[in-house]
């Protein structure tokens, strides 16, 4: 008996370790989280949606996201069209004074949260909340990179210099987002499509270069980099291996991700030789310039945005230096 | 003579002889002409071009065609007809061709991928199309105007038959189960103009009163048979013809004929332009989901898709795609249930939404649908959900291909996706916005503003605008052809009140229908039934007005009762409505019958004083005024209707700078150099200034003192009008000196007096919504005071003041708010007539925030003086601008 008794306690605190603890309001949530564990807010429209109902059935009623938020504290957060004052009081009573983070971009969804009440990643697109499988794993890969950039943000609090900002951009680089109090590494695109604007192809690579070596930019920003420099190429004539070079480049950074894509996308309609078209292999020359493309190739003096600069790369591989990677001209 | 002439002319010759000699041949050939004849249903005349849009006028049948009168089921031969088109032409040639209804000189032009507002322009008055048939003496009288007493009681039989339908719809609410009719079998569609021609004997008596057709109408198979006879009517037999030739036609006909709900959502759900080509639509969706149409919500869908892209001229295949992608999702369960209770004209906007091939496309539609779900409500902030960029990452513009191009392909080339990817401008976001709700199911469009791109969603009853910078709102979705915002609140008010809707608009087809048979007297009765029973109905409104113009275009009295009727409808609520409805329809006949300026202005001020406010939204009072003070012959008139108009206006806060605005508009487009013109300028001047001093400021009031007046400042500037400037600037600074920013301006002055200061100054810029309401502190930067006005340099165009006089300058000193850069010169320019510009030698020198520029050597006169700055940049604001110098005339003494 007193085995058996022994059998049930142990299997009831092994049981209370998986179970996800759970609120009833968005306070409580935090407070349950400690300000450690990530709460998890399964958000659903609870009058005006069959697609949430469905969700609602299958995730929560058959516990179909119950495995994936055992380590979390979980809310469920019912979202309301025009609600009436029943509603209205029943979204008060989770929700108090507060209200959703924003960043929320369709419902039914699974938001995570930190202790502090920072969106740090949401389970949203239709692809991943088909299902309370694809939501679960979904869930899963948001709160291990939330467990990852947590300890990369810690080890940038104890670091100063350019190794928190190193660490900082790794952090960032964890497809999450930062917490509010975190300054991730500041960067705007369109300031590097700028810049480039007055250099010639070799002063921007060398410029780009700078960039991309520093180590502060994540890899998004690193892609987006490599976006500017590309359309900057692009437009002032640069060859077609240049192109190349650049977005392979530009793709090889994270092929999954949209600027991945973007530059897989870029080779394909810039860079791949049209096989109904050869004359337009390379180099590229944008439409406005095409009518002087027999001028332009005998006397090279059209620079970049119409300057009267020489460029020094139109395509001349000798100057060109692959950047950060292995990725050497025309190898894809 | 050449010989090939000579063969010509015999050929020629000898035809014509055998075409005489044959003739009566040809003719006996012919079937014997019945005894009894009448003329077949028009289709609707006034259509768009297909290839071009255009409007392109009444179509033209060849002749008129002549059927049997022999009772129904007898054989006749329709392939022996004269005109296998079963149509006729009686129309007078000419005669509804639009003249001078159509004020389209006002309006804002609009480019579709511009985001401006779409014109305004006035819709085309629509012809009633009349048979050849006999028409009693009686018939051919056109009523007196409706008395008020007959009106009421028409309203209240109109209200009564609308609780009626009300009362029907809950009882077949409850049974599941609407009005079908088994009347006519599915074959005897083949025929239609039998059934028409039965139809007219049978139903059309009882509709021919308004008292009697309300009472008539009580009955569903009445309702059912006047909704036949319409879609007779407007399609006509030929292209009825043509759709019962289709794959399940004649199936899709005969059932839609035989259900009173289908055919009342068809027929009275907004415009039935092309309804023809919906038909054949309808046959083509029906076609590819015979067994699935048979539910109430799919007809509503396969309808109002059939008749939104037959109006629109959109093609087959997306017309099928967007059917099933609303079809199936709603099926799914995917649309937000809002989609389930749309009526029929609400769902026309949602799978009527534009661009099939971009944002309407189904892989953006289905996108949106799966990945931006939201309450209605959250729509409105949906646009965020895209990063603004004019350029992308890459530095590419958001005008040209390469801005998403090369996402496409990841995309799946679905629009919504690829922008939500890459970003986009307001276009992009309010597109995002709107058609997030659309793919949903949920009501919403977006729509031009200047320069701009917006969009509303309808929440609950209630439509909201997101994204919106500006008043002026062209909306991008319209019933009747007139895209301010005051009309979509109209089409919802009009809608929401559905049963009066109803019946106003049966009312209407029968006036039409009754107008057709030539019965005159009983059409314009029914047509004034339309306008009691829902005051609100413009297609009534503008039937109404096509038929009197026709018919009795100087019939002062009924002119008169519908301007009145107008005033007491539609403008309590909807004065942007009642103003076109006045101006573009009403005006243009009744002025000219009202002879006494005195009757005139009692019938302006009747329509200003429903105007406490601008109503649903602000809306352009110009177009009225113009129209109004058009119809005053002398000076002396136009000066005793700008005293009424700005007495009237000045005490409505929102009127006060529109009408000012208007004002200095009007004079400034009046030919100069005309001694009256000249003089009607000064009086206005006055005027203005009197009617200004009369505004008052005090506490609450002050705040629309200072924008009306700003609004006047702006327009006086624009209109480069020096003295209602200053004018303007002194009321303004008495009135409104708190207004005013206190600084202390220091800079190093040149001698001799501030010869701007009674001057004007212009920017570079087009001024935003937000400054328009400081526009009074631009008057400041000329003051000793200083004011505030933003400063914008691009190529020839800087800080210009046009000074007193002609003056001979000793110096410029222009203060900016912060310290101006050395990156780029600064240019001084003079000019006599501010047309012909010369550079000055002298070089402006920068100090801190005060540019000088010393004149003293150059010896410069002038009356213009501009600023100038290399590139095209903003500069901090100007707060101060002072030419110094002294009068021409002065300096010689």
């Amino acid at each position: 008996m007193m085995r058996f008794v022994q059998f049930v306690l142990a299997f009831l605190l092994l049981s209370g370790t998986l179970m996800a603890a759970t609120a009833r309001t968005y306070q409580d949530a935090l407070r349950k989280s400690g300000g450690k564990r990530p709460v998890v807010l399964f958000c659903y429209g609870a009058n005006y949606d069959r697609v949430s109902e469905q969700a609602y059935e299958s995730f929560i009623r058959k516990r179909g996201i119950a495995r994936a938020v055992r380590l979390c504290v979980f809310l469920e957060v019912p979202v309301y069209q025009m609600p009436n004052e029943k509603e209205q009081k029943a979204w008060n009573k989770v929700m108090g004074k507060a209200s959703l983070p924003g960043g929320i971009w369709s419902y039914p969804c699974l938001v995570v949260l930190d202790g502090q009440g920072n969106l740090r990643g949401v389970v949203q697109s239709a692809e991943d909340m088909k299902s309370p499988e694809a939501a679960a794993e979904a869930l899963n890969r948001l709160l291990d990179a939330f467990d990852e950039q947590d300890k990369l943000i810690a080890k940038a609090v104890r670091a100063s210099g350019n190794k928190r900002l190193a660490l900082l951009a790794q952090a960032a680089d964890v497809q999450i987002n930062l917490p509010a109090d975190i300054t991730g590494p500041g960067f705007d695109p369109l300031t590097v499509v700028e810049a480039l604007q007055v250099k010639t192809l070799e002063e921007a690579n060398a410029y780009v270069r700078g960039l991309i070596d520093s180590g502060f930019y994540t890899r998004r920003q690193r892609q987006e980099i490599m976006a500017a420099y590309a359309g900057h190429v692009r437009r002032n004539g640069g060859s077609a291996n240049r192109l190349r070079a650049i977005y392979t480049e530009m793709r090889n950074i994270d092929p999954d991700s949209i600027y991945g894509a973007y530059a897989e996308g870029a080779i394909e309609l810039w860079v791949v030789p049209k096989e109904q078209d050869p004359s337009k292999d390379t180099p590229y020359v944008p439409m406005a310039q095409r009518k002087n493309q027999d001028d332009a190739a005998a006397d090279d003096e059209s620079g970049p945005m119409g300057s009267k600069r020489k460029p020094t790369g139109t395509d001349d591989d000798e100057n060109w230096t692959p950047m950060g990677s292995s990725t050497k001209p025309g190898e894809e | 003579m050449s010989p090939n002439l000579v063969k010509l002319l015999f050929a020629v010759v000898i035809s014509m002889v055998l075409g005489y000699l044959f003739k009566p041949v040809v003719n006996l050939m012919k079937p014997a002409r019945p005894v009894a004849e009448e003329t077949a249903p028009q289709p609707e005349a006034v259509t768009e071009d297909d290839e071009t849009g255009s409007l392109t006028g009444t179509t033209r049948p060849t002749a008129p065609v002549v059927v049997h009168t022999t009772p129904l089921g007898d054989s006749v031969n329709v392939a022996e007809l004269d005109d296998k088109d079963g149509l006729a032409d009686d129309d007078d040639e000419g005669a509804w061709e639009e003249d001078g209804d159509v004020g389209d000189d006002w309006t804002v032009a609009r480019d579709a991928d511009s985001y401006t507002p779409k014109p305004a322009a006035v819709a085309p008055l629509k012809p009633v199309k009349e048979a050849e048939v006999p028409v009693e003496e009686s018939e051919k009288k056109v009523p007196a105007a409706l008395t008020n007493a007959i009106a009421r009681s028409l309203q209240r039989k109109a209200g009564n038959l609308a609780e009626h339908y009300a009362k029907e719809d809950k009882k077949r609410k409850k049974d599941k189960g609407g009005y079908v009719s088994s009347t006519y079998k599915p074959e005897q569609w083949n025929r239609p103009e039998l059934i028409y021609r039965e139809l007219l004997e049978k139903t059309l008596p009882m509709l021919a009163q308004p008292e009697q057709a309300l009472k008539a109408l009580e009955d569903p198979e009445t309702r059912l048979n006047l909704a036949r006879m319409t879609l007779i009517r407007k399609v006509g037999y030929e292209k009825l013809a043509k759709v019962r030739e289709m794959k399940q036609g004649n199936a899709m006909l005969s059932t839609l004929t035989a259900d009173l709900d289908w055919m009342t959502g068809l027929l009275y759900s907004g415009p039935t332009d092309r309804l023809d080509k919906a038909l054949q639509y309808l046959a083509v969706i029906y076609a590819a989901y015979p067994e699935q149409i048979n539910t109430p919500n799919a007809r509503r869908i396969a309808t109002t898709t059939a008749l939104e892209f037959a109006r629109e001229g959109w093609g087959e295949k997306d017309m099928l795609d967007r059917f099933t992608y609303y079809y199936k999702s709603h099926e799914a369960g995917k649309l937000n249930v809002i989609f389930d209770t749309l009526q029929y004209w609400e769902t026309r906007i949602v799978t009527g939404c534009k661009d099939p091939s971009g944002w309407g496309s189904v892989q953006s539609l289905t996108w949106q649908r799966d990945n931006v779900r939201l309450p209605a409500e959250g729509y409105l902030s949906a646009c965020n959900q895209l990063v603004y960029r004019l350029r992308n990452v890459a530095g590419d513009s958001v005008f040209s291909a390469d801005y998403l191009a090369p996402i496409l392909k990841h995309t799946n080339n679905t629009t919504a996706w690829a922008h939500r990817e890459i970003g986009g401008v307001c276009g992009a976001c309010s597109h995002y916005g709107a058609f997030g709700a659309l793919a949903a199911g949920i009501p919403a469009m977006t729509m031009g503003e200047p320069g701009h791109c917006a969009y509303t969603v309808r929440v609950g009853n209630e439509w909201k605008m997101s994204y919106s910078i500006y008043w002026q709102h062209g909306m991008h979705k319209v019933f009747w052809g007139q895209h301010d915002w005051d009309f979509l609140i109209l089409t919802q008010d009009l809608y929401t009140d559905r049963y009066n809707t109803l019946v106003s608009d049966q009312l209407l087809a029968i006036a039409e229908l009754l107008a057709s048979r030539r019965m005159m007297h009983s059409a314009f009765r029914q047509f004034d039934a339309a306008l009691c029973a829902q005051p609100l109905n413009w297609p009534a409104w503008i039937g109404y007005a096509a038929y009197l113009k026709q018919k009795d275009p100087a019939n002062k009295a009924r002119w008169k009762r519908m301007h009145d009727a107008v005033i007491e409808g539609p403008a309590a609520k909807f004065h942007n409505v009642a103003a076109v409805l006045l101006s573009s329809y009403i005006y243009p006949h009744l002025l000219p019958l009202t002879k006494d300026a005195r009757e005139r202005n009692k019938m302006y001020d009747a329509f200003f004083d429903k105007c406490a406010g601008f109503g649903t939204n602000r809306w352009d009072v110009s177009p009225l005024l113009t129209t109004q003070i058009q119809s005053c012959s002398t000076n002396k008139e136009k000066i005793n209707f700008l005293k009424e108009a700005l007495k009237t206006l000045m005490s409505k806060p929102d009127y006060a700078g529109a009408v000012l605005s208007w004002g200095l508009d009007y004079m400034s487009s009046l030919p100069e150099n005309n001694p009256d013109t000249e003089k009607l300028q000064d009086e206005f001047s006055d005027m203005i200034v009197s009617a200004l001093n009369r505004a008052r400021t005090g506490k609450g009031e002050a705040d629309a003192t200072w924008s009306a007046l700003s609004e006047a400042m702006y327009a006086a500037a624009s209109n480069r009008d020096k003295r209602t400037f200053q004018a303007i600037g002194k009321l303004a600074y008495r009135k409104c000196r708190k207004k005013f920013p206190k600084q202390d301006l220091k800079f190093r002055a040149f001698p001799g007096r501030v010869v701007s200061a009674k001057g004007l100054i212009n920017t570079a810029t087009t001024i935003d919504p937000g400054q328009m309401t400081q526009c009074c502190l631009h008057w400041g930067v000329l003051q000793k005071h200083g004011g505030s006005i933003p400063a914008k340099f691009e190529g020839s165009s800087g800080m210009t003041v046009e000074l007193e006089s002609l003056s001979k300058l000793n110096g410029v000193v222009c203060v900016f708010a912060e310290n101006a850069k050395n990156d780029r010169d600064f240019k001084l320019q003079i000019s006599g007539d501010g047309q012909n510009w010369a550079d000055t030698e002298a070089v402006p020198a920068i100090q801190g925030n005060v540019v000088r520029v010393d004149l003293r050597k150059a010896e410069a006169q002038a009356r213009y003086v501009r600023l100038l700055r290399d590139g095209d940049k903003w500069e901090s604001t100007v707060l101060g601008f002072y030419v110094y110098g002294r009068p021409a005339r002065e300096s010689k003494k």
